[in-house]
């Protein structure tokens, strides 16, 4: 294994040299890799510059791989492939493997890992495939936008899966968890005061049912069945419903606590 | 001849599970027997067997996996990314297509979708971002479609067909293979309201929560990813339920892991539990018990039962009193086996042999199945029931993994390996559904993952992976005809009947999680040709 620090990065950051010429043991070289780039990362955090991949940094990604990557049907021992296609030697630039990782493919089982992996996992694992594809050297690291620990809790409660069907994200899309069904604008401090006046009440044969319009014009007309939850997308002929005043329907927030929808507050007003 | 058959048939036999000129549910009836009344096809002329029509869809990524429905002269078949087309029977002609929107990201476990649902004047299907969707069975106009969670927080969407039952409308879901917690989903066929949920893995409080450890309940798996069945007179629906996350790692959830690896019975109308049996306690193979269950109605040491066969993951077939959940009894459909050494006669596993962390261990059958998701047939006739077994191994290697809610949670890892005697190989055989005992063999050099399809003219067709969609004689094994697709089959084939004229359709086209992870053992795989095309086949017409 070739050094795998970046030697003008290293210069500019000035801290000890490292070897030069002669390579030093390999007993020296992990030491001092895992020292300098604990060192070098802390910089890099600090100045946003590029980060370099340290041999600790592709043997965790290699770990990180083997449990998430190589598994079941997908891309096989060391990038090799499976049901998944081959990553090992394919040419890939740093670029293609970030974007691929974070975002994942559309349309494809390959998902997004950017937020299903924790950051030192995710530039972790974007290091080894960069090895497998010849790379040794490069960045990885974004900023990151921390969230307060009230924020946090409430982006978990938000999505919360032991709530089944009576969770914000039933109906509500933020930060790509969620299904968007209606968009939450301006919420108040407290989400019990949230309005709801644009719910109608609709009238279908003997049926009277909340529902959030989506159109209505011509033959047919969409709405959100609001009745039970989650929300049904309908779609019905236009003279088979009257849709009359604004429906006495609230938000189904009995789930959560006072305490809940403060820290759900506090995450929505963080991520605007 | 034949007719004496019949008549034993008749008498030994109900016929419910047969379809006649429709094929009108996934299973071709509700009791799954996968079964065609229809015999204008049989021995004696399906040599003369030829092409009538095809359709193809343009929609080959992950192969077309697909059971057509067929009601009323019209078939109805669904593509992976779950687009809808409904033919005309006859001909082939466009009568309606329904495009889906391809979801925004990537999809959980891929593009796949193993069929629609029709009734009550609509078709159902479930999507590969997770939505049901209810499509007017005339105009192909959408009415209705709703989230069952969101696909990338549960990690787990839609492919098998839903089953509906009276005006409800059932959905399972994958999963299995994630950190998540497994469930049935029904709603109202009328306007897709939510009607219930039953949990394969019971919430605190609820019976059979001691069986997990700590937290482990919540990302446990029990997958429900394939469809049920159900019986009209005792009106219970049985499904399937996969295997316990992570697959392979265990010390997190020591317990029996109630409902995974179980087949459990559901009053349709409120989703409540009726009973359940547990084939597999504790799985730490990725043996699913998700498969189909084929009820039928048989004697048993003298006394005529209700049954439910049931083949799992492990490639063992058991068999249930349908009525309370009572085994019965179990036996191997594969000749390669040690993950157990056998099953008691009061349905114990014997001789477990697990993986352990850190280093392979070498398990038969495969983390794929001993049986893949492709069907078994029964046919009344015969009284066999015919199963597509899969003789391929694998080394496991089990290791702890951190759970991540949606996340892969296979806790390890597997590379097929060749059996311990000679090559990876499958095989089609007919079985006496009670005794298990083989009455023939048919043999097959790579992998069969296309559906059995049995018929009144004591005929049984499948696909294989080079293209070949064949008839096999029902109850010799001897093959009959067979015909060159030009795309692998891993779907699930139909017969039915329009104007008097039998069919038998076929979806064409190589793909899956599945095949596309074969070439460890069979580097060919790589010939294996996707596709996505619907190949019809029927007699030539009189006088010519």
């Amino acid at each position: 294994m070739k050094s795998v620090l970046n030697r003008s990065l290293w210069s500019r950051l000035s801290v000890d040299p490292v070897h030069s010429g002669r390579p030093p043991s390999r007993d020296h070289r992990e030491r001092s890799n895992s020292r300098v780039f604990t060192h070098a990362r802390n910089l890099a955090a600090l100045l946003f510059v590029p980060l370099m991949y340290s041999q600790t940094m592709v043997e965790h990604g290699a770990d990180v791989f083997a449990k998430t990557c190589a598994t079941g049907y997908c891309h096989g021992t060391k990038g090799a492939g499976g049901g998944a296609p081959k990553l090992a030697g394919r040419g890939f630039d740093e670029a293609l493997i970030v974007s691929v990782t974070r975002a994942g493919v559309p349309g494809t089982a390959m998902q997004g890992y950017g937020t299903i992996l924790a950051r030192p996992d995710f530039n972790a694992v974007v290091a080894y495939v960069a090895s497998l594809n010849g790379i040794e050297a490069r960045s990885t690291e974004t900023a990151v936008r921390p969230l307060s620990g009230e924020a946090a809790r409430g982006r978990d409660l938000f999505s919360d899966p032991l709530r089944g069907f009576a969770r914000c994200s039933t109906c509500h899309q933020v930060d790509g968890t969620g299904i968007a069904v209606a968009p939450i604008v301006n919420a108040p401090a407290s989400l019990r005061d949230i309005s709801t006046s644009h719910v109608r009440i609709v009238i279908e044969g003997g049926d009277r049912f909340p529902a959030l319009v989506v159109s209505q014009g011509g033959r047919r007309t969409s709405l959100y069945d609001l009745s039970v939850l989650p929300p049904v997308m309908r779609t019905v002929e236009s003279s088979a419903l009257k849709v009359d005043g604004a429906a006495s329907w609230r938000h189904v927030l009995g789930s959560y606590s006072d305490g809940e929808l403060r820290a759900i507050g506090a995450f929505l007003r963080s991520v605007k | 001849m034949r007719f004496l058959f019949a008549v034993l048939s008749v008498c030994a036999f109900a016929e419910d599970g047969a379809t006649h000129n429709d094929w009108p549910q996934h299973g071709g009836t509700s009791l799954f027997w996968r079964y065609s009344a229809l015999d204008q096809i049989n021995t004696s002329n399906v040599k003369r067997l030829t092409p009538a029509w095809a359709f193809q869809t343009g929609d080959y990524e992950m192969g077309f996996q697909a059971t057509p429905i067929v009601m009323g002269g019209v078939l109805y078949v669904s593509t992976s990314r779950n687009n809808v087309y409904a033919l005309d029977a006859a001909t082939g002609a466009l009568i309606w297509q329904y495009k889906y929107p391809a979801p925004r990201g990537a999809v959980v476990y891929g593009p796949q979708n193993r069929g629609v649902a029709v009734a009550a004047g609509k078709v159902f299907m479930g999507t590969y971002d997770n939505y049901v969707v209810a499509i007017d069975q005339k105009t192909g106009a959408e009415a209705w479609k709703v989230n069952v969670e969101d696909s990338k927080q549960c990690g787990c969407n839609i492919t098998a067909a839903p089953l509906v039952v009276k005006d409800t409308v059932i959905v399972g879901g994958t999963g299995g293979d994630s950190a998540h917690r497994g469930y049935l989903t029904a709603f109202d066929v009328k306007n897709g309201r939510l009607k219930w949920r039953f949990y394969t893995i019971p919430g605190p409080g609820e019976k059979g929560h001691e069986t997990w450890k700590g937290d482990s309940w919540k990302f446990g798996g029990g997958a429900t990813w394939m469809t049920g069945s159900y019986d009209p007179d005792l009106n219970l629906v049985y499904w399937g339920v996969g295997n316990a996350s992570s697959d392979f790692y265990a010390a997190d959830r020591d317990g029996a892991n109630l409902y995974t690896n179980s087949v459990i019975a559901l009053d349709p109308e409120s989703g409540k539990l009726r009973w359940h049996y547990q084939e597999i306690p504790k799985d730490v193979w990725d043996f699913d018990s998700s498969y189909e269950s084929v009820l039928i109605d048989r004697e048993v040491r003298g006394r005529m039962r209700k049954l439910l066969v049931h083949v799992n993951k492990g490639g063992f077939a058991f068999v249930l009193d349908r009525t309370n959940g009572e085994f019965i009894g179990a036996y191997p459909i594969i000749d390669n086996y040690n993950w157990i050494t056998g099953v008691t006669e009061d349905g114990k596993l014997v001789g477990r042999n697990e993986p352990v962390a850190g280093k392979p261990t070498y398990i038969c059958p495969g983390a794929a199945g001993g049986k893949s998701w492709n069907q078994i047939a029964f046919s009344p006739r015969t009284g066999f029931i015919y199963t597509p077994s899969l003789e391929v191994c694998n080394d496991l290697v089990a290791g702890k993994q951190d759970v991540k809610e949606g996340a892969s949670f296979f806790g390890g890892n597997f590379i097929m390996k060749p059996p311990p005697k000679g090559p990876a190989h499958s095989h089609v055989d007919a079985y006496d559904p009670v005794t298990g005992k083989r009455q023939w063999s048919f043999p097959y050099k790579y992998a069969l993952l296309a559906s059995m399809l049995a018929t009144a003219g004591d005929l049984v067709f499948t696909g294989d992976p080079e293209g070949n969609f064949f008839a096999l004689d029902a109850r010799t094994g001897a093959k009959l005809w067979s015909f060159q697709t030009g795309a692998g089959h891993r779907g699930s084939s139909v017969t039915y009947a329009v104007n008097g004229r039998q069919y038998v359709a076929t979806p064409t086209g190589w793909g899956s999680l599945v095949s596309n992870a074969l070439t460890p053992v069979w580097p060919e795989a790589e010939t294996f040709r996707s596709g996505s095309t619907l190949m019809v086949f029927a007699l030539p017409e009189s006088g010519q």
